[in-house]
């Protein structure tokens, strides 16, 4: 029956239409927001390029024929390629935002406000002079607005940029020494437990050994500390980011050793 | 009073066999035909898909739809809680001959815990080397 068929021939479509959609919405629902944000900055990068290879063959045009309609066409490359400007900073603040999720806050809550504070600050400023290009009517107006998007984030945003990151690797470290001291004494609580009365001799070099670390740690982590307390107005340069991310692998590598301390004590419990 | 009955009777043949007119003697409102014919239409169409939906082979395959529906609510529901409390970690017990010593459960906590703890020594939660700014070109000059 040609009917038949024909409903059969529809309905087999819908399927396949439905498998479709729901495969696509399992794939969206597994995808975390810190993933997205990091698509969303790559794909906003991939775009910047573009944009900047168009906006530099209109200039060349212009600057090589210097007709109205090469103007024209420089002037709304130049405007497009200057919107885009803006969308990869968006882009660039959400990811680093998001970023501020995977951070372990609880020593610090105030400091994970302030951070998201600057980054809605900075957000609201890209934000204003994206509608403020959008309304730009000629060439003219374009390079004043690119440099006054240029002074902010030379001034401003890579400042405060630099100084989030710092406090990123900050609270990070700190958060790790906390849980090294915590998981420290309550091995020490379990060794009590099992030699209350006397310990083995491994047990007195692990105390010591354990004791080094920590202060070797919380050592380093002061000097960290210090380091960003040097920067004024919220501002780091990118010299302080990088003697706090060496200060920072350090009191990481004085960590480590708690691996094999960790891995050796247990073999006694 | 046998005529007058016959007239009656051809007068309502006639009625019947007329179109409808209006009061005023006008011809029928196209509209009206319209809905007619679309409401017949319809009842045509619902008789028919009834008459499909009856078919085994439109039975299983609306079917088949149903169940991928309900296999894929039922795994984002699942993959909604708690996502630790799916994962489990506690130790299986090993059948052995040999006698054992009893695992204290403090210990495998601990131990567990110092797994954590050197995963996130190895990977830290955020990378800052791969936040750096962009690096834009904003020397407009024409």
């Amino acid at each position: 029956m040609p009917g038949s068929a024909k409903i059969f021939k529809l309905i087999l479509l819908f399927l396949l239409f439905l498998s479709l959609v729901i495969c696509h919405l399992s794939l969206v629902s597994a995808q975390t927001s810190l993933e997205q944000a990091k698509q969303d900055y790559a794909y906003q990068l991939g775009k910047y390029r573009d944009n900047h290879e168009t906006y530099t063959k209109a200039k060349a045009n212009y600057q090589a024929y210097q007709t109205a309609t090469a103007k024209n066409e420089a002037f709304l490359k130049t405007k497009e390629y200057l919107v885009q400007v803006d969308n990869l900073y968006v882009a660039y603040l959400a990811l680093v935002k998001e970023s501020a999720n995977s951070v372990d806050w609880t020593s610090n809550p105030s400091e994970g406000e302030r951070v998201k504070k600057l980054l809605d600050e900075e957000n609201a400023y890209i934000s204003n002079h994206q509608k403020d290009i959008q309304l730009t009517q000629n060439l003219e107006e374009l390079p004043p607005a690119a440099k006054q998007l240029q002074d902010r984030l030379t001034q401003t945003t890579s400042g405060r940029i630099y100084n989030i990151l710092a406090i990123y690797e900050t609270v990070n470290v700190n958060s790790l020494l906390a849980e090294f001291l915590r998981l420290s004494s309550s091995i020490d609580g379990l060794i009590d437990q099992k030699y209350p009365t006397e310990k083995p001799s491994v047990v007195a070099n692990w105390r010591s050994e354990v004791e080094s670390v920590k202060q070797e740690a919380a050592a380093g982590l002061e000097d960290i500390q210090k380091l960003l307390a040097q920067t004024l107005d919220d501002l780091t340069s990118e010299m302080q980011l990088k003697n706090i991310d060496s200060k920072v692998k350090n009191v990481n590598q004085i960590l480590g050793k708690s691996k094999s301390l960790f891995a050796e004590i247990l073999r006694l419990l | 009073m046998k005529n007058f009955q016959e007239g009656l009777m051809e007068e309502e043949i006639i009625n019947e066999e007329m179109p409808e007119t209006d009061p005023s003697g006008l011809a029928p409102a196209p509209q009206k035909r319209l809905i007619v014919k679309s409401q017949e239409k319809l009842l045509a169409l619902l008789k028919n898909i009834t008459g499909y939906l009856k078919k085994p082979k439109i039975i299983t395959l609306v079917l088949l739809g149903l169940i991928a529906i309900v296999v894929y609510l039922g795994l984002n529901l699942l993959s909604r809680k708690n996502e630790e409390a799916a994962v489990d970690n506690t130790p299986k017990a090993v059948t052995s001959t040999s006698p054992q010593a009893s695992i204290n459960p403090k210990t495998a906590g601990i131990t567990r815990e110092i797994d954590n703890f050197k995963s996130k020594l190895e990977n830290s939660p955020v990378d800052t080397t791969q936040l750096d700014p962009p690096k834009v070109d904003l020397n407009i000059t024409f």
